[in-house]
């Protein structure tokens, strides 16, 4: 068994000393995430903080089987895209990237090489608009598809491709 | 993960390790307390089941003592019509044909 889930077990039984060595294992993830997610540090910890007490919460319904982490960056990742929407800050000119249908109906991301250089970029990232950001970010760390990614921005499949395209480019000629 | 997942980590302040400790410590002592709930519930249902199992017991016993009485009666109320009859077994025919003849003359 892996060491989150035996952890989720104890931290359901209300066991502090699991809760302790879960949140020194994984708060820096969760809050490195959440900081890029939305570059403001006051707000993702109070995302990461909320985020921890619903681990607890739902600790007992918890079936992760090894993947603790995507479970939590799920959690950051809703409750962010919200903080975002509610300030208005993730707003789509979908025509404008719909038009460019040479990029949405290839892969945007074809051969773009992140996993060894993801430090070197953060920064980077964090320079992207919103938009970009959170897209890039998604497909990045969540591992999530074109399709996924689109559906959790309420885009369509051609405007995601064109916003991964864009942002791509964006973090090349920044380097 | 298209990256490593520690190229990700931020770095956690002491303070916030605190603050989110001491939020998450009545969500802890709530699930301690849940998780405790169904031991005790467990418990009373044993005390309810030994409980209702002494009561059947009971229950089944006097049942049981109350067949044995009416079975006594029975058989004690039978106990005259098995003696004629074996009366009547023990007689030969000419005994029992002057038996019935003296009854129907009684008659």
């Amino acid at each position: 068994m892996h060491e989150e889930d035996r952890l989720m077990k104890l931290i359901a039984s209300g066991n502090q000393d699991a809760f302790n060595r879960l949140f020194d294992l994984h708060a820096g993830h969760l809050l490195g995430y959440a900081t890029r997610f939305l570059k403001d540090s006051v707000k993702a910890e109070d995302i990461v903080q909320e985020t921890w007490i619903k681990i607890v919460q739902l600790a007992s319904h918890y079936k992760g089987q090894g993947h603790f982490i995507a479970w939590a960056f799920t959690m950051i990742r809703n409750q962010s895209l919200n903080e975002l929407r509610k300030n208005s800050k993730l707003v789509f000119d979908d025509t404008v990237e719909f038009n460019n249908t040479d990029v949405s109906s290839t892969d945007p991301l074809s051969g773009f090489e992140i996993k060894s250089r993801f430090k070197s970029v953060a920064k980077n990232i964090e320079s992207l608009p919103d938009t970009q950001r959170v897209a890039i970010l998604l497909w990045a760390i969540e591992d999530l598809s074109y399709e996924d990614i689109a559906s959790e921005l309420n885009m369509s499949l051609a405007a995601t491709k064109s916003l991964l395209f864009r942002a791509r480019q964006t973090l090349k000629e920044s380097q | 993960m298209k990256i490593n997942l520690d190229d990700l980590k931020s770095d956690v302040s002491k303070d916030f390790k605190n603050r989110v400790l001491s939020a998450a410590l009545p969500e802890l002592q709530k699930a301690k307390i849940e998780n405790k709930q169904p031991s005790i519930f467990s418990r009373l249902e044993w005390l309810g089941l030994a409980f209702a199992s002494v009561i059947a017991w009971t229950l089944g016993n006097s049942l049981l003592q109350q067949e044995t009485n009416e079975n006594d009666l029975l058989e004690f109320a039978d106990q005259d019509i098995i003696d004629n009859l074996d009366l009547l077994t023990t007689l030969d025919e000419d005994d029992l044909e002057l038996l019935l003849n003296a009854e129907e003359n009684d008659v």
